[in-house]
């Protein structure tokens, strides 16, 4: 199934006018956008930097991941919504652009990168060292996250 | 030589100007800078939120404050210099820039916060270094800076609309 139908009726959906026809409308969603990004992005690192022995080495890292999960689900589902009504206010050009293909490519792999992790995390007992696949793992989820942001800001540029 | 004249000459120095007329250049800063949100804000939320007792509260507040540290000042550092050549690329545009007028005052704000925390009430951290709910002035805080960044990404981001 294609979703350019679904594209399509978002661009001209009357519900979204204020988004594609309003400047504060627009940028008070990516203000929203920006503040979720600083909160999901902070606990990412926290978590992943942990696991690298950064940060908050000396805690558990499974510890850490449990404890942060809501803050990371709030944070999610906030970028979440508001990545959507951002997407509204240009849903023709986001269909086709690039940059934002291979963000949503990479959001996709960070997610389920981020999950398999916690699973992971979770059978770990807490006074044992992370191990080296763990550490790889950690550092794949850094570098996709940071990619995420990176064709995020992309989209922007052209 | 008055404010908007140091920001003129700013403006026009080879740097700037080379700075803000690259296709590339401009583009990775700016990116920089938006990223380093998370290092910076990112890391100094959760030390407010563990002040309110919201996250890790089984943990030590020196604890995860002292280890959060070195990642809070690797962000500073990333959003000083990022920010630092934006405004150079800007220099003239940011001085008229309401949004940017404001977002430094917070950021006065948000470095004095931390100053007063830190010679006050965190002075006294042993005694209260477990407890899951803070003292009250550490709360308080905690929400003011919590506010004040919040702020500052806001007006950070309206610089663009004006």
């Amino acid at each position: 199934m294609s979703l350019l139908p679904l594209f399509q009726w978002a661009a001209h959906a009357p519900i979204f006018a204020v988004m594609r026809d309003s400047k504060w409308g627009f940028a008070v969603v990516e203000m929203v956008h920006l503040l979720a990004l600083a909160c999901l992005g902070g606990t990412v690192l926290v978590v992943d930097l942990g696991i690298l022995g950064i940060g908050l080495r000396r805690l558990p890292a499974s510890f850490v991941a449990r404890d942060l999960s809501r803050l990371f689900l709030g944070s999610l589902i906030l970028t979440g919504i508001s990545g959507t009504l951002l997407i509204t206010a240009e849903a023709m050009k986001c269909y086709y652009h690039p940059a934002f293909r291979l963000k949503m490519l990479l959001f996709v792999l960070a997610l389920a990168l981020h999950f398999a992790l916690n699973r992971r995390l979770s059978g770990v007992p807490e006074d044992t060292a992370p191990t080296a696949g763990l550490k790889l793992v950690a550092a794949v989820s850094l570098a996709l996250w940071l990619s995420v942001g990176l064709a995020g800001r992309a989209i922007g540029f052209f | 030589m008055s404010l908007l004249q140091i920001c003129q000459w700013i403006n026009d120095t080879g740097i700037a100007t080379s700075l803000r007329e690259s296709d590339l250049v401009f583009p990775i800063v700016e990116t920089v800078h938006v990223l380093a949100i998370t290092l910076l804000a990112g890391t100094v939320a959760i030390v407010d939120l563990r002040l309110l007792g919201l996250v890790l509260k089984q943990q030590r507040v020196s604890q995860v404050a002292g280890q959060l540290l070195p990642l809070t000042w690797a962000g500073f550092i990333a959003m000083f210099v990022s920010g630092g050549l934006l405004f150079l690329a800007e220099a003239a545009k940011s001085y008229a820039n309401p949004a940017f007028r404001v977002k430094m005052l917070l950021l006065l704000i948000a470095g004095l916060n931390p100053l007063v925390f830190h010679s006050t009430i965190y002075r006294s951290v042993a005694v209260w270094d477990d407890a899951r709910i803070t003292p009250r002035r550490a709360r308080l805080a905690a929400v003011l800076s919590l506010t004040v960044w919040s702020g500052i990404i806001i007006s950070g981001r309206a610089i663009a609309y004006y």
